[in-house]
């Protein structure tokens, strides 16, 4: 898109040519102003909320009524939330989500690769039928429904309060499954005729020639499959709500309830949750977006 | 698995017809092989919770035990039950606000972006974040900031401007869904706007070139250039909603599970609660045969209209 001469810039230096000045001109100080108060709907919340989680709980209504500036930034800075919330086992549940996030992207990008790889490469018969099956099965059942089955066939397993029981139901993700599909069928044959040539196997040509260059597809298949355990809640709740096992999500979510909401702690766990998508998603966006556009315009 | 061949599927330089090349067994075996993994996964975590769940729908089962098989006889209830009424309808008032405001808000923030040189990266960084935000913790900073005692709300009431938002808006039985509403929206508006920047972003200039020879103002070049040129892509968006809509649940059962009186209850938290609190799986099975029903209709007109040669 860099590349792309810019529509609306063209369309306003010939405006200016043809002399035919627009009624409702959108001029880039207004164009900019928008788009400015379109952060600020997006930020202001989130600073509100990270200003609170760095007050003393009593502070935190105080500086928001009546409303001062002082509610947008810590003055009375303590750690006091943060503090309370470790000395509570959050550190715990942290460990505990980026294990999860991180044995997900690894086991489960080796599973969704290595399907993807044979949806995208291979012929056999009945191939389309059970990608279909696949795809059309995850996306028209509600989750909530198959989480009844899914919970019963887990417990038949004995793998309530299990890491088991949290971490496999999350490996399978088919929107990756696609994502490795549409990346490697789109690989040249000529690089993988060279080494098949040469007698390697399937398994080795994946590993030596199609991993090297698949950079952006493993970027942002591991990007959507870590934050989408990072955030996930519902699962871990109805599966593995023993206090060892708890994850982030779900500690701050049972943290409103248990402790008759302490404000600032319950946005210290928010906030801490929330920093860990955010650092990932600054400097990989461009992966995430194409991944994400790229299936949707398939 | 007799036809097992190499093909360069997407290039289609060297098609290997099926029989010109026999296949070693064990070389068969071996292909299926990356397959196994995730179809041993996908039988547990979709295929047989998706059929399971479906069935269920038709027996009488508390989660525990033998499911009775009962026929339609859920279904019998379903149509008597008015909180069943009452939440596919705000389902439906779901789908009716997110097929608008945020698709004007995304195709706006897109629009704006995308006449701009300087600086787009990082507000499409800025307006993405929220959508890659956990519901939880977007929940928790509305739940914050929306508290009728703390924030927006007081301050308005400082200004003489009252029972706007310094009342209780996810407590009451008249705002609760459309305040939940309001904080998905938050949480999703980005995510169009940057899935819109793209599709425009791919416009062929010369379009706008030839509208403006045509004299066409900013607003006709927009009608008659941009929106033609993204129809694909706002057509997936709005079938995406559509699905959403059906299903939606995290930011509902987060934020209200429902209440006041059913206020806010959708299909999702229904389902939920009729399942996991109130042991009635059978029940919660035709509610989600339901949700299904419409996903489905949805995904349908999609492929029906595609068929029917609509550029869609």
């Amino acid at each position: 898109m860099s590349d792309a001469i810019n529509p609306a810039t063209a369309r306003a230096s010939s405006a200016k040519r043809h002399g035919k000045p627009l009624r409702a001109t959108l001029t880039p100080g207004i164009v900019y102003t928008l788009l400015i108060i379109g952060v600020l709907i997006v930020v202001i919340p989130l600073m509100w909320a990270m200003a609170a989680s760095f007050t003393p709980n009593h502070k935190v209504f105080e500086y928001a009524y009546p409303f001062t500036w002082r509610a947008l930034l810590p003055v009375d800075f303590t750690m006091e939330a943060y503090d309370n919330l470790f000395a509570r086992g959050f550190g715990r549940a942290i460990a505990n989500t980026f294990f999860l996030a991180i044995a997900t992207v690894i086991i489960g990008g080796a599973v969704n690769a290595l399907a993807g790889f044979a949806f995208g490469r291979f012929e056999f018969r009945g191939k389309n039928v059970l990608f279909l099956t696949i795809i059309m099965l995850s996306f028209l059942v509600p989750v909530d429904l198959t989480a009844i089955p899914r919970y019963i066939l887990v417990n038949s397993f004995g793998w309530i309060n299990t890491w088991q029981g949290l971490l496999i139901p999350g490996l399978a993700n088919s929107l990756v499954i696609f994502l490795f599909r549409q990346f490697f069928a789109d690989i040249p044959q000529e690089l993988i005729d060279a080494a098949r040539v040469d007698g390697a196997t399937w398994l080795r040509v994946l590993i030596s020639i199609i991993l090297p260059i698949s950079k952006p597809v493993l970027v942002a298949a591991g990007l959507l499959m870590f934050i989408s355990q990072w955030n996930s809640f519902f699962w871990p709740l109805l599966v593995a709500p023993r206090q060892e096992l708890r994850v982030v999500q779900v500690e701050i979510s049972l943290a409103v309830g248990q402790y008759g909401t302490i404000w600032n702690e319950l946005l210290a766990g928010s906030m801490i949750a929330a920093v860990v998508p955010i650092l990932l998603v600054i400097p990989f966006q461009r992966y995430y977006v194409e991944a994400i556009t790229g299936t949707g315009l398939e | 698995m007799a036809t097992v061949q190499a093909t360069a599927q997407a290039t289609g330089a060297r098609k290997v017809k099926p029989n010109e090349q026999k296949i070693p067994l064990a070389r068969v075996l071996g292909r299926w092989a990356f397959m196994w993994p995730i179809l041993a996964l996908n039988l547990i975590v979709i295929v047989i919770p998706s059929i399971a769940g479906l069935g269920i729908a038709f027996t009488e089962w508390s989660g525990y035990g033998q499911p009775e098989f009962i026929g339609l006889a859920n279904f019998d209830r379903l149509m008597q039950d008015a909180v069943f009424f009452k939440s596919l309808s705000n389902n439906i008032v779901w789908t009716a606000i997110f097929l608008t405001i945020p698709i004007f808000m995304g195709l706006l923030g897109a629009y704006l972006l995308a006449g701009i040189k300087r600086g787009q990266m990082i507000f499409r960084v800025l307006y993405f974040i929220p959508f890659v935000l956990a519901s939880v913790v977007n929940a928790q900073v509305w739940r914050f900031l929306l508290h009728h005692r703390v924030g927006i709300g007081p301050w308005l009431a400082e200004l003489g401007i009252t029972d706007i938002l310094d009342v209780a808006l996810f407590g009451k039985a008249e705002t609760a869904l459309y305040t939940v509403a309001f904080v998905d929206i938050w949480h999703f508006w980005g995510f169009l706007v940057v899935i819109y920047l793209a599709a425009m972003s791919a416009v062929d200039v010369e379009l706008y070139e030839v509208a403006r020879l045509d004299g066409a103002s900013r607003f006709q070049q927009f009608r008659y250039v941009t929106l033609p040129s993204i129809r694909p892509t706002i057509v997936f968006t709005l079938l995406m909603i559509l699905i959403w809509s059906a299903t939606v649940f995290d930011y509902v059962y987060i934020l209200t599970s429902g209440k006041p009186a059913h206020a806010s209850e959708v299909m999702g938290t229904y389902l939920y609660e009729t399942a996991f609190f109130r042991f009635d799986a059978g029940y919660a099975g035709a509610i989600g045969v339901v949700m299904t029903l419409w996903v489905a209709l949805a995904v349908g007109g999609f492929v029906f209209l595609r068929r029917r040669g609509w550029d869609v």
